[in-house]
């Protein structure tokens, strides 16, 4: 049975495969047109869905997309939008999702919808390996929740409380994200970063914004805010209460900016405590499963476990919109009447497309730049990877199959040293070429995390915190107030990884690679070969190591490449606002 | 918490906002009782808002094109600017454009053929200008103002900027991106109006009609300004009416692309076929009997007028095949995108403006017609659609020289035309126009003829073509991207391409083995007795040919040659959509191995009988199966007999009797996506096309 889960026309779109409820793969169009956070309907991850499938269109057996558009176009109805101005109304067509899908992805089949937040459950807990599971989902909006707290056990998830629009967290961290002068749905991980170099200064004046209730609700106070009618995030009333004035993008930060992210942190954390809490009290699980683009508030997630009783969380690793494909086609699954054993628990996140080594040589040949052909050697490859590492050069680590999710976790990785104390200054400046201030993760052999970090399980996803507790000095993957999100890494889940780690380990002393995504600042992670070749032309990485070839730039001569490429946009843009949240 | 009532919509809405939207979902288009509806569901956020942070006004005053005045020591001059340093391939290569000084200034203003696009920055029309003025006997210095790409709003700005330049007198060589047409500015309510017209059966030229009138009220803006600039400055303004490659531009298959109608296409396509078939016999009138059924069938389509000029030619009829050519070519007033060139409404336009205002032509159709004594300006005049070579840029100048001194009443013109023959830049440049033509021609859909044309005329001034064509088919033979490749990187590095380095790529995302243009390189050389067709074929199979795993024939580069027409993009998503009578894929076959193809297809319509799609390799049906409105798998083997080594063409062809387009009642919205689906009606749709060796499932 091959069913087709679908998220599109909002913000990451995504599409992913299952095969009797094996997931075989996945994969967010922003990555195949190079236009980040690409709503449209994902017409080339569609085609890669079935091509790693082995399948055509005709095998397709159920098409589950990721929300009501009905329900959806109530809720814009309600915020006032003029469903009689006909350019708009394209947009929020309720017909729209059936009609591409139809009309662009040529699909003729039954076309199971389902709700938003009951996608981001789904996503959460039919691959978590949980038998029974409380249920957090937390984003922007959905149709109208924006939070939703349930119950699962077996195959069965009941939602049975959800927060309603205007009320969100995700909208207020956007709000404040904007009003730092970042991107919204772009820029709350770099708010999420600032946070520990403030202090908690506006916690008094933040939680005036959004004040909890009873049971799962709280509620915002809509007098600062002004998305409703999708213009702006933030009112005047804002800027009067919390008397500083809203950063301008790419201007300096200054330490009220910073001050005011560490006090949404704060209150942040305390209203999902609060929540988690009723919802253990409530559901009686030991297991909690969190999805939904809040859910990537790692350091949030990192609060949740220490101050409830779960016992143990599951992230989904993509817990933003991309991920409400596969929770949609997990559904339609289960609604098979197929049994929940069936869906294996997500141990890795290795589901978009990998390149060969013969694949990725015809394109290394057909350039000018020299490389060394270590097929013969894998081993040698590991080596030569791990002492480049020690000594501090930047690299690019193309492997496998690409990552799902917005993390890259060894398959599209740039890494770097953690001990070298000028590391993260460098990758910020010459590589990624973004704020100074924001951190790196690290990667850490599983069996060896809970030396260096505060951690007693497995993460494999970069989705919570922990304190740093090593003996070693690692300046470049410590955050200010000495915590890291971690990634550990197994042989089973990613074994070239697991050896490169095992050799930096063998090397050094110390079993953690700084691992950040490969791609340059406003652009997605690299999926191809040639993606890959060129964000190293154009960025500080010193060498290139794709599939058993390694590229190093200073056996290289680039200039004519780098002319080349500094003449060639191809790079584009979604038709996303970025000022304000796409409710449309 | 403050009372939220005036900061959020009413909880009660809710249950009115569900309705709604469910009855929207129900009906196709609202009536009046759920419009009303809006009236209690808006809502107007109370309280104070932020202000929109406020936007630097860039200050065009100071700017003309790309150039900032700069006063010092009380002089004026004007210094590139660098925020500007993406849009400087555009323009002339000038960092400053000095104080005028005691030569006579003229300042050229334009588009890319006054760019002297492809032949630039090494010859152009400014630096032909300035030396004929000089053999005339002015001290004159050009001041190049022309833009590549340069709309008519900006042509606007530049007249209105340009004074502060002090001129002596203004050249105006512009015309040719005078269009609007699909992407370029219809309005919603345009393309609603155009497609409820043709839909409706109403005979009105309506496409015409909206498209003459938005460019009447932009010329006459533009000629206004050009009228007070003569006056208030008292300078002679010259304006020379573009000409269209009219010989040797031939319509794409996009262009010959029946449109708006289903009915009767098969028909149409019979009688193309007939009338071709007629002019080879020489049969003329029954050629002709054809051509005007088939320009009544579809006006839209230059195809009929092509092969009527074709008639006209043959029988010696140049005048009369000209007129046939310029009604082929005005026939791109009803394309959704198609390359600049002035059509005869603008060049008529532009003859009576000129005539009214008091400025002098230069009339280039008159102007070619004359010196070619009467045949139609073709390759030797043109690099491609509209830029001229430099033989055509002497002219144009010589004529543009010529009115101007005339207008200034200097005394008798003692140059000869012939003596512009000199003029020119040296032979390496002429071999690189003449190689980006090649390029260019082929980029645009142009046939093999005139790419092996360009590619002959590019060897005959220099043998370093030789090399550089090897770069390009060496680049167009893998499948790795042109802007990594180190052939390309080679023939940048030689410098002679840098400033058209993106013109000479493929689009990005449509990667394509280029064949016309590398046949045509393969044709030049071999007439050089270089004979490398083997090793480009070898190169291609290797890079790209069936390797045991299968090979997605859908993948751009098994089906797109001419790489630049927006068009394309509407054939490609999650799957293959037709336009056209068939489809064509490049098959490459490694020789070794039995070939089978699985192909998912439909046709986009229901149909009373049977229909079936033909299957041809390399010109020989080998295959024929049944297809439908739903997606059928079919899979068979190729006969090798019919397979050679290398490219192979993979033709299907879809039905086209009962054809049925779903877009043909009227809007009540239209966007652009909308009017290529109605002006565009599928023909066919293929959702997977592998080719497999025999031995592999």
């Amino acid at each position: 049975m091959n069913i087709i889960g679908i998220s599109a026309l909002y913000h990451d779109a995504a599409c992913c495969l299952l095969q009797d409820g094996q997931l075989v793969a996945a994969a967010q169009e922003e990555r195949f047109t190079k236009k980040k956070a690409d709503p449209s309907m994902p017409v080339h991850a569609f085609r890669y869905c079935l091509a790693e499938g082995g399948i055509s269109i005709r095998d397709i057996n159920f098409l589950a997309y990721y929300e009501d558009p009905v329900k959806k176009l109530a809720r814009q109805l309600w915020c006032g939008h003029d469903y009689r101005d006909k350019e708009l109304f394209l947009k929020i067509d309720p017909k729209r999702p059936e009609r591409e899908i139809r009309e662009l992805l040529g699909y003729e089949g039954p076309i199971l919808m389902y709700d938003h937040h009951l996608s981001h459950a789904a996503s959460s807990y039919y691959f978590s390996g949980f038998n029974d599971a409380a249920i957090l989902t937390v984003d922007g909006v959905g149709e109208w929740a924006t939070t939703t707290y349930g119950s699962a056990a077996g195959q069965q998830i009941d939602l049975f409380e959800q927060v309603e629009f205007p009320d969100s967290l995700g909208l207020l961290y956007a709000a404040i994200t904007s009003y730092l002068g970042f991107k919204v749905n772009d820029g709350e991980y770099k708010v999420m970063g600032l946070a520990p170099y403030g202090r908690p200064l506006y916690t008094g004046k933040i939680r005036r914004l959004v004040q909890s209730g009873a049971n799962g609700q709280y509620h915002l106070d809509m007098k600062y805010f002004d998305f409703i009618n999708g213009n702006r995030m933030y009112a005047w009333e804002m800027v009067e209460l919390l008397e500083v004035e809203p950063r301008r993008a790419e201007t300096g930060i200054l330490q009220c900016h910073k001050d005011i992210a560490r006090s949404l942190q704060v209150v942040l954390e305390e209203l999902l405590v609060d929540k988690a809490k009723w919802l253990y009290e409530t559901t009686g699980s030991a297991h909690l499963c969190m999805a939904g683009g809040v859910a990537l508030n790692c350091v949030a997630n990192g609060r949740i476990l220490n101050a409830t009783r779960f016992e143990k969380m599951y992230v989904q690793p993509a817990s933003n919109d991309a991920g409400c494909a596969l929770g949609a086609a997990a559904l339609a699954y289960m609604d098979t009447g197929s049994p929940k054993s069936s869906l294996s628990k997500m141990e890795h996140a290795y589901y978009g497309p990998g390149y060969t080594n013969c694949e990725i040589r015809n394109v290394l040949e057909a350039t000018s730049l020299a490389f060394d052909d270590h097929t013969a050697s894998r081993k040698d490859l590991i080596t030569r990877t791990a002492l480049a590492l020690t000594e501090g050069k930047v690299i690019g680590w193309f492997q496998g199959r690409m990552e799902f999710g917005p993390r890259s976790l060894g398959a599209r990785s740039i890494l770097a040293d953690p001990r070298h104390p000028d590391m993260r200054d460098k990758i910020n400046a010459m590589v990624k070429k973004r704020e100074a201030f924001r951190p790196f993760a690290p990667s850490v052999l599983e069996h060896k995390a809970c030396e260096h970090f505060d951690i007693d399980h497995a993460s494999p996803f970069m989705l919570e915190t922990c304190q740093v507790i090593s003996e070693i000095d690692l300046p470049s993957i410590t955050h200010v107030d000495n915590s890291a999100r971690i990634q550990t890494v197994n042989r089973t889940s990613n074994p070239l990884f697991f050896d490169l780690l095992t050799e930096f380990d063998r090397l050094t002393g110390c079993p953690i690679i700084l691992n950040t995504s490969f791609n340059v600042r406003g652009q997605p992670i690299v999926n191809t070969p040639a993606d890959a070749i060129i964000c190293f032309l154009k960025s500080g990485i010193d060498s290139l190591v794709m599939g058993d070839f390694i590229i190093e730039k200073e056996n290289n001569s680039i200039e004519t490449l780098e002319f080349i490429l500094a003449n060639y946009m191809d790079f584009r843009q979604a038709d996303i606002a970025r000022d304000v949240y796409t409710f449309l | 918490m403050t009372n939220n009532m005036q900061y959020r919509p009413a909880e009660e809405n809710k249950k009115l906002a569900a309705n709604v939207a469910g009855r929207l979902y129900e009906h196709a288009s609202a009536g009046d009782d759920i419009f009303s509806c809006h009236g209690q569901l808006k809502f107007f956020r109370q309280g104070k808002s932020v202000m929109p942070a406020g936007k630097t006004v860039q200050a065009a005053e100071d700017h003309v094109g790309i150039w900032k005045e700069t006063s010092l020591h009380g002089k004026t001059s004007f210094i590139r600017d660098e925020k500007f340093a993406d849009d400087f391939v555009y323009w002339a290569r000038a960092h400053e454009i000095k104080p005028k000084a005691n030569a006579f200034r003229v300042v050229l203003l334009g588009e890319s053929a006054a760019r002297g696009f492809l032949v630039d920055p090494f010859y152009n029309p400014s630096m032909a200008l300035e030396k004929i003025l000089g053999c005339a006997g002015l001290n004159a210095e050009v001041v190049d103002l022309a833009r590549t790409n340069c709309s008519i709003g900006q042509l606007i700005a530049l007249v209105k900027g340009c004074v502060r330049m002090e001129p002596d007198a203004l050249v105006v060589f512009a015309g040719n991106n005078w269009t609007i047409n699909g992407k370029n500015l219809i309005t919603p309510l345009e393309i609603r109006h155009i497609i409820n017209t043709i839909v409706g059966g109403n005979s009105e030229d309506v496409i015409r009609n909206v498209i003459e009138e938005k460019l009447s009220a932009s010329m006459q803006e533009l000629f206004r300004e050009l009228a007070a600039v003569k006056e208030r400055y008292a300078i002679p303004v010259v304006i020379v009416n573009p000409e269209f490659n009219c010989m040797d531009w031939k319509s794409n298959e996009t262009d010959r692309l029946p449109s708006w109608t289903t009915n009767d296409i098969e028909r149409w396509y019979a009688l193309l076929s007939k009338a071709t078939g007629s002019i080879q016999t020489g049969d003329f009138p029954a050629a002709e009997a054809l051509c005007n059924e088939m320009i009544g069938m579809h006006p839209f389509n230059p195809a009929g007028y092509e092969l009527l000029a074709k008639c006209r030619y043959i029988q010696g009829d140049k005048d009369g095949a000209a007129a046939y050519l310029r009604s082929a070519h005005d026939t791109s007033v009803y394309q959704a995108a198609h390359c600049p060139g002035v059509t005869s409404f603008i060049q008529n336009w532009i003859r009576r403006e000129v005539r009214d205002q008091g400025f002098c032509l230069v009339d280039l159709p008159v102007v070619f017609h004359e010196h070619l004594e009467g045949d139609i300006a073709g390759r030797t005049l043109f690099l491609d659609y509209c830029h001229l070579t430099v033989e055509g840029i002497n002219l144009a100048m010589y004529h543009a020289a010529r009115a101007l001194m005339s207008s200034m009443s200097v005394g008798e013109w003692s140059v000869d035309v012939r003596d512009t023959i000199q003029l020119g830049p040296d032979d390496i440049s002429c071999a690189a126009a003449h190689f980006l033509a090649a390029i260019h021609n082929a980029h645009w859909g142009q046939g093999q003829d005139i790419v092996a044309y360009h590619c002959r005329r590019s060897l005959s001034y220099f043998d370093i073509s030789n090399e550089m064509m090897q770069y390009v088919y060496m680049t167009t033979s893998s499948q790795c991207p042109w802007r990594l490749n180190r052939h390309f990187e080679s023939l940048v590095s030689e410098g002679i391409f840098m400033q058209y380095l993106l013109l000479s790529q493929p689009e990005e995302g449509l990667d394509t083995f280029d064949l016309t243009l590398v046949d045509g390189i393969l044709t030049a050389l071999r007439d050089k007795q270089v004979d490398v067709g083997g090793e480009v074929n070898t190169m291609r199979v290797a890079q790209s040919g069936e390797d045991g795993e299968g090979v997605d024939l859908l993948q751009s580069c098994h089906w797109v040659d001419g790489s630049y027409n927006p068009l394309l993009r509407l054939k490609m998503g999650a799957y293959y959509k037709e336009f056209n009578r068939w489809s064509k894929f490049y098959l490459l076959y490694a020789g070794s191995a039995e070939t089978r193809v699985e192909l998912v297809h439909r046709v986009p319509y229901n149909s009373e009988v049977q229909e079936t799609l033909e299957l041809e390799i390399n010109g020989t049906p080998f295959y024929s199966a049944p297809t439908g409105p739903g997606w059928s798998r079919i899979e068979f083997e190729v006969p090798s007999h019919l397979l050679r080594y290398g490219v192979n063409n993979l033709i299907i062809r879809w039905p086209l009797r009962n054809i049925k387009s779903k877009y043909h009642e009227p809007v009540e919205y239209a966007d652009l996506e909308l009017y290529y689906k109605y002006m565009f009606p599928l023909i066919g749709e293929i959702h997977s096309l592998t080719i497999k060796p025999a031995n592999r499932k």
